[in-house]
């Protein structure tokens, strides 16, 4: 299902264009970037574009054709939908705008393609809509400019479901600076017309290439059909609902045509259905990064989240955040304060958050992480860690990955905050997240990616 | 069940009278107060009898949503007498009543409600929210969607921000909570089973000792 329009053999890109400045241009550029089958340009204005022969309409096209790219004005798609019948085409990516979002004129459009495309047996992707990136197999069937995400897409396990055209771009390019995170596919949907987040929900818990759902979503078509798929599946799926207040929801109309939905309702769903939910975009990457790691966790009631930290402040602070969302600081045993504390003066007895900075400055950061790091992990209390590291460059790639090790070993996750030096920080901050641990400079980033997967690993099995 | 909302449908009713209602949701799990509808005066003082008085009279018919707006509710009745004059004082105000409901009253100083709505993306709905005069202000309401698990009945009840109400609580003892999960389950699996119920309104919902008793209920059909 839907893989003519992730792996077709023949794609046409109608409204390709040889002008720079296009978004017809960047279409065919991304297209040829990638994708090792048949592309076929058209436009009746040209003969050639990226020395590829140029078709001036789809009958003129040799051979059968999987997949249509559109980038023309709206009004020319219920014809173009039958020319593309007569073709073979099984879907259609409608980039363009001027449908359902742009008054009664467009919705009549919209309205005769799908008619004609039912007619068809043909799935129409879009309209309003940047189609989608194969991370993996470097597709690129999006009007996205073609200079800004070859040298940072990176293929990995990271589904995305975005209901935004500019979103997905920017936030793609975003998302995969931000830290070590590599995408499976992210897909633009823009009106959903037809194809939507359900056909593609359904089609990523399938895939096998995606270990990690993440979703932008103005409005749900069938709520019900979101939840259940959730539900069935261990794969996370994280969801970002826009539309929430009465403002949100009229700009969310205006811009796909999207009636959300009663919010609280959705809201108890998404938490019936173990959704995890997120509430701006970069909560959603972060989320969809630290989950992408992979990092084994069995979080259990009883249990709780140990501190490790060189500043009583950021203790102190840390635990607020958690407290505020719910999650549980651990309760330390006797033996593992008692193993932490010949690192400490006589005078000062080591405490839960373990504010280890008086041992560090008697026996340097390596020898009082690792021994505290060390205890903490052996501690049955402790299912998980927040990890506080100050930024000094002394700090190497070995540190991070041997504490990686800790936590495939102990099945217990790290979440790092690192503050200090920008650069330095940034450094830590890229060996950390390289050895496979979510690193973050903001405290309130720790807290909520952990309390998501804590609620994801304690998703209770379908019924 | 099925013949009530049958029945009402071909009246052509748009809800059930609040007797009916309270058949239906007590068939569903959820506790209701003892409640009798009569014909006459004389029934109306032996129920009263029978149950123990105080009581509570209301005028029944499906035509009478809002019951108290209209003055066919009479709270607090203490004798027989008094009995017999509000019944017929009831059936004076208007002919088309089924009969009269004589209700033990119940008190308690807990209220909370139980609803189901149909989402239009979701499907049927429950809600559960505290109840009484601050149910407007405090808006202090949780949703999930049918049919619920227990765990999903029982996430709801510990979700409300005045949860510390179905603790003990000055005197009263703890809210039973399997029974409250029960009427949250059972109302869901109504909205789940019957498409013809539209939406289902249980308001007040008392703590009465530790038993949560509805004391009125409507239920709007298609």
């Amino acid at each position: 299902m839907l893989d003519y329009f992730f792996n077709p053999k023949s794609v046409a890109i109608i409204g390709a264009s040889n002008n720079v400045n296009k978004g017809g241009y960047h279409i065919i550029k991304n297209i040829t970037a990638g994708f090792k089958g048949r592309i076929y340009p058209v436009n009746k204005s040209y003969t050639e574009i990226l020395q590829l022969p140029c078709y001036p309409d789809i009958a003129s096209i040799p051979g059968d054709i999987d997949l249509a790219i559109y980038f023309i004005p709206s009004r020319e798609l219920p014809h173009t939908v039958n020319e593309c019948a007569k073709k073979g085409v099984k879907g259609i990516i409608i980039e363009s705008g001027g449908f359902n979002e742009a008054g009664e004129e467009g919705q009549k459009i919209q309205k005769r393609a799908l008619e004609n495309a039912a007619k068809a047996g043909i799935r129409l992707w879009g309209p309003n809509c940047m189609g989608f990136i194969d991370g993996n197999r470097k597709h690129v069937f999006s009007f996205i400019h073609s200079a800004v995400w070859p040298d940072v897409l990176r293929g990995g396990s990271v589904g995305l479901i975005v209901q935004s055209g500019m979103l997905s771009a920017g936030f793609l390019l975003h998302a995969l600076q931000e830290g070590v995170m590599g995408v499976s596919k992210v897909c633009s949907i823009g009106n959903k017309c037809d194809i939507n987040e359900n056909d593609l929900l359904e089609y990523m818990i399938h895939d096998r290439e995606t270990d990690v759902i993440a979703c932008y979503l103005e409005s749900l078509v069938d709520g019900r059909k979101f939840i259940s798929l959730a539900r069935k599946t261990r794969k996370p799926i994280i969801v970002l609902m826009g539309g929430r207040s009465v403002h949100g929801a009229k700009a969310a109309q205006s811009h796909t045509a999207s009636l959300s939905g009663n919010y609280p309702i959705a809201h108890a769903a998404f938490r019936q259905a173990g959704i995890i939910e997120v509430f701006d975009p970069a909560e959603l990457t972060d989320m969809a990064r630290a989950f992408s790691k992979k990092m084994p966790f069995h979080p259990q009631a009883e249990k709780g989240t140990a501190i490790l930290t060189f500043s009583g402040g950021a203790g102190t602070i840390t635990v607020d955040l958690m407290d505020d969302c719910g999650l549980k600081l651990a309760k330390l045993s006797d033996e593992t304060l008692a193993h932490i504390a010949p690192l400490f003066p006589v005078w000062n007895k080591p405490d839960h958050p373990l504010d280890l900075w008086i041992a560090i400055e008697q026996h340097g950061f390596e020898k009082v992480f690792q021994r505290s790091l060390n205890a903490v992990f052996e501690d049955p209390a402790v299912d998980s860690i927040i990890f506080h590291s100050y930024a000094t460059p002394l700090i190497t790639q070995d540190f991070f990955n041997e504490l990686n090790d800790l936590v495939k070993k102990h099945a217990k996750p790290v979440v790092v905050w690192i503050e200090g030096r920008k650069d330095f920080a940034e450094y830590l901050r890229g060996i950390a997240e390289n050895a496979g641990l979510p690193a973050f400079r903001e405290m309130n980033r720790c807290v909520s990616v952990l309390k998501g997967m804590k609620q994801h690993f304690t998703k209770k099995p379908a019924r | 069940m099925v013949n009530i909302i049958k029945k009402a449908l071909a009246k052509g009713q748009k809800t059930l009278s609040e007797y009916e209602s309270r058949l239906v949701i007590e068939s569903a799990g959820v506790f209701v107060s003892a409640a009798e509808l009569v014909q006459t005066r004389e029934e109306a003082v032996r129920a009263a009898e029978t149950m123990g008085f105080p009581v509570v009279m209301k005028g029944c018919s499906a035509e009478l949503a809002h019951k108290t707006e209209v003055g066919m509710v009479a709270l607090n009745i203490n004798s027989a007498q008094d009995v017999a004059r509000v019944f017929d004082e009831l059936t004076g105000k208007a002919n088309n009543l089924d009969g009269v409901l004589v209700e033990k009253m119940v008190r308690g100083n807990r209220e909370f409600v139980i609803g189901l709505s149909r989402d239009p993306q979701f499907g049927p709905c429950v809600m559960f929210g505290l109840g009484g005069i601050f149910t407007e202000a405090l808006k202090d309401v949780t949703f999930r969607v049918a049919p619920l698990t227990r765990e999903d009945a029982l996430e709801m009840i510990d979700e409300i921000k005045t949860k510390k109400l179905l603790d003990e609580f000055r005197g009263s003892p703890a809210v039973d909570r399997d029974a409250l999960a029960k009427a949250l389950i059972g109302v869901g699996d109504l909205g789940v089973q019957y498409d013809d119920i539209a939406e289902i309104d249980i308001n007040p919902l008392i703590v009465c000792g530790d038993k949560p008793v509805a004391v009125d209920a409507l239920v709007v059909l298609k």
